[in-house]
């Protein structure tokens, strides 16, 4: 199997390269640094950065593939991955100033129906792709899928980290007053026991796991305050593909952590089943 | 590796930079992808959702609901006018909605134009060319230039330095200048390391070059700055008020209209007749103009307020600070001046010196004891050794450099000193651990150094002093002796003493003892009054400093401030949750050494027993307590734009005493309140009384539901206002503050309103409307009139019944306890304005063709106004005889 990383020679772009090796190294699959040729990248750059991974691959005994290809960039990718079998995930970095009219290649390739996962990546600090010890998931209540939660365990295996779920229950503001001791506990219990086997699967592959609840009335900036008062080096979130209209009736939360979030973030997106 | 624990070249390799700074076009690219540098508000306002909210509030829906049955009844029996019921009933939706939703809308705009920032210019190395940018566009990689006095944009690490010192108090609240080095190899976090410099501090001297490692919400600012983001906030004592206002008036509008939709099925009316009697009668249940007087009345203050140095965030707050029972305050630039001053002068010699002025901008004057022929030589070779030992500088309004230097510099100014115009070798900078600095100058042909520095650390190193004639002589165990008790003495009142030498040489040794400053940050002169007004008030202030006990109880009796005891940032690490909250019960209490994050605690614990919390703050490390205090109060001179941005308040001045003038306006406008609402429910009776008189007896209609809406969103809006920018009664800040359960709408508001204004009014307008038919030859019995004009004076003789009532009750409410007459006759000038439109209004509905076809008016002969005239003077008479007799109850009470 394969993991692909797109490089484009901006730091950004290769420090995703460093994360999708750790992650190639769990499963020992090829990591391949594929570059869509396009006239906008420095080719030079590309070369560099693709040099300065394959030297981190041969310490972390990753092997590495280059793929340079030439067209327009996400179809082109569409087809060589149609077209190249067992590719398990495609990294990759995403720009942070949105324009309107002109989607991120990340965005055009999280609306592309791909038989791969993606892994889109907000990088803030270059220098913790390699030191990341503590990973953390939000997610929503206790809503969590299989697949979201294999990436997460997969990178906690990579980073041999501590990791934790941070579970948060959304409270509208008019209730937020009246919340009942009796009643938090009962949801409590229930989002614990439907997490349990999260728990004891990660027991079983040796990794330790916290839940963390948190009651808010806004999910996103809870979020982002439990980042603020905690040491985490990586988050991995769900990824949620938002089109053009829903983007115009506000910003979902998703995006509101992606922008603001003070660590290296992930959005996961798994592959579409046929 | 971390990135502070990498050297250059690494560092270099990494972030992909060089000495020479990014390339541009590679900047442009990384801007892309780590977005600007900039701490975005996260939670942007969406102004169409905030327009549409305004349909689904509680009143709203109600008048949405009859004005849909308006419809529904005019499709069954049409031509029975109900579909302009109908539209009469959603225009005054649109309008009511509209207009409150413009009032926020313009309060948030004119925060957001006080907000924003000038942008700040930084210079960074790119192309191998030093240029100026806007720091919002620097990204990771970027090589940082600072030099003294700049803000640091950016979380980098120190390439290059040279006595570099950064003030991190926005981050730690530490003030003492932090030096930087270039390697840091104990340090286990960024934040600890002394080679990073980091978003939101400054350059207090020194200069130094870095490679920007993160950038926006990845700085340890920006991580802070979400801390601030998500402490809930509960709502405010103005939404519940509203929220408690609407439940009630509507519960009372509904059951109203239930109980006669049911009478009007019971009796012989058909369920149409029942229905539109029922809407009626909900309709003049609903007093429509109540929310966007409250809205406009709210806008008002916090105008009234920002004049006063206190720019108010949120409108709801307004009220708040009303109710506001404890102010937890900051000492440093809100109880003091946050200017150093150099009060008292003790020369070698024994000779004392006080200095008269405060502040950096104020002149003064030198008052010197035992003075003989050189007392002022020495004084001025004193003063002149700590200016040429000092960095920092004044010019004009630019203020620059560590304040106990400006205290000297300030000192010497008042005494009109030219420093001498000597060349400066070289400085032997200080350290915590050194705890003086030196600076060596070639005078002439010599070589002299020049030092300052705490008493304990000069005084070893001086070998002599100077006498009061002048001579230079050996330091002895006597004269020691008194300088130390000098000390000792300064510093039991709180002065930070400074020791002041000079000597030949480059070395720290054998040094000529000159004297002793002392220093303070003194209190604020208006704070004293403010303080003993806050005691009057029953507000209880404590002081939450990072200064040390000593200091801070100092300024305590300086200003007045009571408090029962001092409990340190280390104390309060160790006192349980629950143990604060009893001790705060019970004690007043003065916070020394703390941190900002130990604010939050204090205003939970504060909370949690009840009080209404108005907290100041500054620092970024402040924003989490800002937000959870009731009131967060942020300096607007000194605050980060973090604190600005978690306040509810912002005090343009920094000055305690307009957070005073706040409470006085949040109080004013309670009552106000109080008093607009009374107005408001007073015209309802009038409203609704002529329907129920109208369903049990044989009488013509009286009103018609236009005129109830012109009442509601006409004639009462503007004095209603007026009412509401009413100024402080005289005993407002005498009363204790306004309490928790203290509710707008309580009784006395019932009782005024709907049972003895209400009733007033509305006998009023049935004696006129009643009358002027008897008049015209009327008889009881007869419900439908054949002549149209006479139905239409009639129903025009009921609204100006209510009209004219309101027109003198809005003169006696302008005070809830006072005699109309003691509140002057023209201090309310936006009341004169109403009066005017009033009676132009009144004109109108009697003589212009188009305002009469649409209110369902007529003329009304000379003759037949008289009857108008009773009832309004009863209103008045009645009400401030009430007044008196509560006034006197009161007095029994008290």
């Amino acid at each position: 199997m394969r993991v692909i990383s797109a490089v484009n020679g901006l730091i950004t772009s290769e420090s995703v390269a460093l994360y999708a090796l750790k992650y190639a190294k769990v499963y020992r699959y090829t990591l391949i640094l594929l570059h869509v040729l396009n006239g906008e990248d420095s080719e030079d750059e590309v070369k560099k950065s693709m040099e300065n991974i394959e030297e981190i691959a041969k310490e972390y005994e990753v092997k590495t593939e280059r793929v340079f290809l030439e067209g327009t960039p996400i179809s082109t990718i569409r087809e060589y991955i149609e077209n190249t079998n067992n590719i398990d995930t495609l990294f990759c970095a995403t720009r942070i100033r949105k324009r309107f009219f002109s989607h991120s290649f990340s965005e055009k390739l999280t609306r592309t129906k791909l038989p791969i996962n993606i892994a889109v990546f907000r990088i803030v600090h270059v220098n913790s792709a390699l030191l990341t010890e503590n990973i953390v998931m939000p997610i929503k209540s206790s809503r969590l899928s299989i697949k979201k939660f294999t990436f997460f365990a997969s990178m906690v295996k990579a980073y041999e980290a501590k990791s934790e779920i941070y579970s948060v229950t959304v409270v509208n503001r008019w209730k937020w007053h009246d919340i009942d001791i009796s009643a938090t506990k009962e949801r409590l219990e229930k989002i614990n026991s439907k997490l349990y086997h999260y728990i004891k699967l990660f027991k079983l592959i040796n990794l330790h796991l916290h839940i963390k609840h948190a009651f808010s009335q806004n999910e996103a900036e809870q979020v982002l305050h439990h980042l603020s008062h905690h040491n985490f080096d990586l988050m991995v979130i769900g990824g949620q593909r938002l089109s053009t209209f829903s983007r115009l009736l506000g910003e979902k939360p998703i995006e509101v952590i992606l922008k603001h979030s003070p660590i290296n973030t992930v959005a996961f997106y798994p592959k579409k089943e046929k | 590796m971390q990135s502070f624990k990498m050297d250059k070249q690494i560092l270099f390799k990494k972030f992909k930079t060089s000495q020479s700074g990014l390339k541009s076009f590679e900047a442009k690219k990384r801007l892309d992808s780590f977005g600007l540098n900039s701490l975005e508000q996260k939670k942007k306002k969406n102004y169409l959702i905030a327009y549409f909210s305004q349909y689904i509030q509680f009143f709203a829906i109600l008048l949405e609901v009859a004005g849909v049955l308006s419809f529904v009844a005019d499709h069954y029996v049409p031509n029975e006018g109900s579909d302009i019921l109908g539209y009469a009933i959603f225009g005054a939706v649109i309008i009511n909605a509209t207009f409150t939703f413009w009032q926020e809308y313009k309060a948030d705009k004119a925060m957001e134009a006080l907000l924003k920032l000038m942008p700040t210019m930084v210079k960074v190395k790119r192309d191998d060319e030093i240029i100026t940018i806007d720091s919002k566009f620097i990204v990771p990689g970027d090589i940082l230039i600072l030099e003294e006095g700049d803000r640091v944009p950016a979380d980098g690490v120190l390439i290059e330095q040279n006595s570099l010192y950064l003030n991190l108090s926005s981050l730690n609240g530490e003030s003492m200048p932090a030096p930087r080095s270039l390697i840091d190899e104990e340090a286990k976090r960024a934040i600890e390391a002394k080679n990073m410099v980091f978003a939101g501090t400054t350059v207090v001297s020194g200069s130094g070059i870095a490679i920007v490692t993160a950038t926006a919400n990845a700085t340890e600012f920006g991580k802070i700055a979400g801390l601030t983001q998500n402490v809930q906030k509960s709502l405010t004592p103005m939404q519940k008020e509203i929220i408690s206002i609407t439940k009630i008036l509507t519960i009372i509008a509904i059951f109203m209209g239930i109980i006669f939709f049911a009478l009007g099925l019971f009796s012989d009316k058909g369920v149409l007749i029942a229905s539109i009697f029922a809407l009626s009668l909900i309709v003049a249940n609903v007093p429509e103009g109540l929310l966007p007087t409250i809205t406009l009345s709210l806008s008002l203050a916090s105008q009234r307020m920002a004049k006063r140095n206190a720019l108010i965030k949120n409108l709801d707050s307004v009220e708040t600070l009303g109710s506001a029972t404890v102010i937890c305050t900051d000492k440093t630039g809100t109880l003091t001046k946050n200017e150093m001053t150099l009060k008292h002068i003790y020369l070698s010699s024994g000779e004392s010196v006080n200095i008269s002025g405060d502040g950096y901008f104020s002149g003064g004057e030198f008052e010197i004891e035992n003075s003989n022929e050189n007392t002022n030589k020495r004084v001025e070779e004193l003063l002149n050794t700590g200016v040429l030992n000092s960095r920092a500088s004044i010019e004009g309004k630019n203020i620059q450099g560590d304040p106990t230097e400006l205290a000297i510099i300030v000192a010497s100014n008042k005494k009109q000193l030219q420093t001498p115009n000597w060349q400066k070798i070289r400085e032997i900078t200080f350290s915590s651990d050194r705890k003086m600095m030196s600076s060596i100058y070639q005078v002439e042909d010599k070589i002299e150094i020049f030092s300052k520095g705490a008493l304990e650390v000069i005084l070893p190193k001086c070998s002599s002093y100077i006498d009061s004639n002048g001579e230079k002589l050996n330091l002895n165990e006597e004269i020691i002796s008194k300088i130390n008790d000098k000390a000792y003495e300064f510093e039991s009142e709180a002065f930070r003493v400074l020791a002041i030498a000079t000597g030949s040489g480059e070395e720290e040794a054998n040094l000529t003892f000159l004297g002793i400053v002392a220093i303070m940050d003194l209190p604020r002169v208006e704070v004293a009054p403010a303080i003993e007004t806050c005691k009057r008030a029953g507000i209880k202030i404590m002081m939450i400093t990072g200064d040390n006990p000593l200091t801070a109880s100092a300024i305590a009796k300086k200003i007045g401030l009571d408090y029962d005891r001092v409990i340190t940032g280390n104390e309060l690490e160790n006192i349980r949750d629950e143990e604060l909250e009893k001790i705060l019960e019970r004690e007043t209490i003065l916070f020394a050494r703390m941190s900002g994050n130990q604010k939050l605690k204090i205003a939970s614990a504060l909370q949690n027993i009840g009080e209404v919390v108005a907290m100041t703050g500054d620092g970024v490390n402040d924003a989490p307590a800002l937000k959870k205090a009731d009131i967060g109060i942020a300096m607007g001179l000194s605050g980060t734009e973090v604190a600005k941005e978690a306040s509810d308040m912002i005090l343009l001045d920094d000055n305690f005493s307009s957070i005073v003038s706040a409470i006085e306006e949040g109080r004013t406008v309670y009552f106000n309140i109080k008093k607009f609402v009374t107005y408001i429910l007073s015209s309802n009776v009038p409203e609704i009384v002529p329907y129920i008189l109208q369903f049990f007896f044989k009488i013509p209609l009286p009103l018609s539901v236009i005129q109830i809406l012109s009442i509601d969103l006409g004639s009462d809006m503007l004095p209603g206002l007026a009412l509401g920018s009413e100024k402080p009664e005289k005993n407002i800040m005498n009363r204790a503050p306004v309490g928790k359960k203290e509710k707008i709408l309580d009784w006395e508001v019932f009782k005024r309103g709907y049972f003895f204004i209400g009733i007033i009014e509305a006998t009023s307008a049935m004696v006129a409307f009643l009358l002027f038919l008897h008049f015209h030859g009327w008889e009881y019995g007869v419900v439908d009139l054949n002549d149209p004009l006479l139905q239409k004076q009639a129903m025009t003789m009921t609204l100006l019944g209510a009209v004219t009532c309101q027109l003198l009750n809005v003169w006696t409410m302008r005070s809830w306890e006072f005699s109309a007459f003691s509140m002057g006759f023209f201090s309310n000038k936006l009341l004169l304005v109403a009066m005017v439109i009033e009676f132009f209004w009144i004109w109108m509905l009697l003589n212009v063709e188009a305002v009469q076809n649409v209110f369902n008016t007529a003329p009304i002969p000379l003759s037949d106004l008289w009857i108008l005239l009773p009832f309004p003077i009863l209103l008045f008479v009645s009400h401030e005889v009430y007044k008196w007799r509560r006034r006197v109850k009161l007095e029994i009470v008290k």
